[in-house]
């Protein structure tokens, strides 16, 4: 293995002795570090994703960036205070991070499980919907417990406005004519009704990839964008549409889902509405909370990685978007 | 709407080799540029081998546009060039063994000249897609078994050859997975490692046959 590379790896934490045999790249998405400019996408900062092995035995989740790299340092950040916090519904695996002139190493233990993603098409709804509302809660913990401890020291404002959230999201969908201006100024619209909201920190990317079932427990992982987004219910949404994803819509039909009228879609909703009363929401906000969420997901996705991924994500912006040019209200409300 | 765009990431073996920053590279490839850009960032010296002037002043606008140090050009090609011998560090090469050169003696004849372009423990690296099983389809002509690959190396006087298995391609190498049976078998058996397991590919593993579950690998070898 490259000198510098293990030298990292062992300042991070990993004890073995690294040889190229041991070394399995998940994810190589660009070379680390990357060239001095950088075109296109934001991909190129993502480095490659690795896992170290003892003999057979995966020991060690590792990620490479350029130093410097935001999104690992607040991950590391995050993980190394928050897999300390009292254990609640969720755990966080602990994150060590090391840094050269030109690298940045972050070391975890690796999670030997199955991703939630295998499990939850195969609940029952009962099971399913109880599950939900357990992740929800513990994403919830984890928020109390960063606004005590690493983000009280980043100077998080209490409250955060729907629109101003979304505003450069906004100006990047008109810029690209990513959707039809009577859909963005519905957007727009929803977005200004729903005034003001406390803010609230989220995961980021809170959907069922990002959580792994392993020794009797439910782990939480990916912590790069912890924090960013501050609108409440963000991480709700995304846990539940992409479940939706799984047990009930194709691609780019999530949202509608959300809004289906069938029991698992109202049980999800009930969720919903109850994790906006405890984020201080009113029912008014829920629609604002919605646009968001939505208007985020496809700027993301078309950011970093080009039209392909960011097909099924605009297609529930313009779902939505749809509804509230039609003047629809209360979309996530009781049937 | 803007079109889909793939970060040029073929040289990430580059973290796979025991080494540090310096030293003098060789991309003998037919990469646009990406390849001598990744190598800049490994060591000191990049030198650009191309058959033709249109390919070489492509690589040349490449490492502009990225913001690359100049690399040193150089029109020729691997039978002609007069390097010195014991020059470089590093010869990369990605696919042209496979695709360039069409006979078994000529490639380890090839392959036998560049080794003498090599420092003593230099590394020499190339790729290849994995022929498919009774080479039904043209692209097994591209192709040359890892196996077979290993013995050319060995033939041409190198003294050790390391293989990763990767997917989907060499030019947008995604997973990387050490032909190694220890790491073969985890890859395969863990679900939050490959995504999603299947017993019939931890059993292809188990047997051994670990060229048979991946489409394309790395080979690297030590002069």
């Amino acid at each position: 293995m490259n000198e510098e590379i293990a030298r990292l790896l062992a300042e991070a934490g990993v004890s073995t002795r690294v040889a190229w045999r041991d070394v399995i790249v998940l994810q190589n998405f660009a070379p680390a570090p990357p060239p001095a400019i950088c075109h296109e996408v934001s991909w190129w900062h993502r480095g490659f994703n690795f896992v170290v092995l003892d003999g057979r035995a995966p020991r060690y989740f590792c990620k490479c960036r350029a130093v410097g790299n935001v999104a690992l340092e607040r991950e590391t950040r995050a993980r190394a205070m928050l897999s300390r916090s009292r254990a609640g519904a969720l755990s966080v695996p602990p994150a060590r991070g090391a840094t050269s002139e030109r690298l940045a190493i972050q070391a975890s233990p690796f999670l030997a499980g199955s991703n939630y993603g295998r499990i939850a098409p195969g609940q029952s709804r009962e099971d399913f919907l109880d599950r939900a509302r357990t992740i929800l809660e513990g994403a919830a913990e984890l928020a109390d417990s960063a606004r005590s401890g690493f983000l009280s020291a980043a100077g998080e404002s209490a409250s955060i406005s729907f629109e101003t959230a979304a505003r450069d999201d906004l100006d990047f969908l008109e810029a690209h004519r990513l959707l039809e201006p009577e859909l963005l100024e519905a957007l727009a619209e929803g977005l200004r009704e729903a005034g003001n909201a406390p803010a609230r920190p989220q995961h980021g990317d809170l959907w069922w990839n990002n959580l792994l079932i392993a020794d009797d427990r439910i782990w939480l992982i990916d912590f790069e964008a912890y924090g960013v987004f501050q609108v409440p219910l963000y991480d709700d949404l995304t846990l539940l549409s992409s479940l939706l994803g799984l047990r009930q819509a194709e691609p780019g039909a999530e949202l509608e889902a959300l809004l289906a009228p069938n029991a698992e879609s109202h049980g999800c909703r009930e969720i919903l509405r109850a994790r906006a009363l405890a984020d201080g929401l009113d029912a008014s906000q829920l629609d604002g909370a919605l646009a968001f969420h939505a208007i985020t997901r496809a700027c993301a996705v078309q950011r970093s990685g080009g039209a392909r991924y960011a097909v099924p994500h605009l297609a529930n912006l313009r779902f939505v978007a749809r509804r509230m040019a039609r003047g629809q209200r209360g979309l996530l409300a009781d049937d | 709407m803007s079109t889909q765009f793939v970060v040029p990431k073929a040289a990430t073996w580059l973290w796979f080799l025991e080494r540090d920053y310096g030293g003098v590279a060789l991309d003998a490839s037919r990469s646009p540029g990406p390849i001598a850009s990744e190598l800049s960032r490994h060591f000191e010296e990049v030198r650009v081998l191309r058959e033709d002037r249109a390919a070489l002043d492509e690589v040349g606008r490449y490492a502009e546009k990225v913001g690359d140090r100049a690399h040193t050009l150089t029109l020729g090609s691997l039978s002609t060039t007069a390097f010195e011998g014991q020059s470089f560090d590093c010869i990369a090469l990605h696919d042209r063994i496979a695709m360039d050169v069409p006979s078994v003696a000529e490639r380890i004849e090839t392959l036998g000249r560049l080794r003498g372009l090599l420092e003593p423990g230099g590394w020499l690296v190339a790729g290849a897609s994995i022929p498919p099983l009774f080479r039904r389809r043209a692209a097994a002509k591209a192709g040359i078994s890892p196996r077979g690959f290993s013995r050319m190396l060995r033939k041409a006087g190198f003294r050790e050859v390391r293989r990763i298995f990767v997917a989907p391609s060499i030019d947008s190498p995604i997973t990387m997975v050490p032909d190694a049976p220890d790491a073969v078998a985890s890859f395969e058996a863990f679900d939050t490692i490959r995504g999603s397991t299947s017993r019939i590919r931890q059993l292809v593993a188990r047997l051994g046959l670990r060229d048979r579950l991946h489409p394309a690998y790395f080979i690297m070898a030590r002069a």
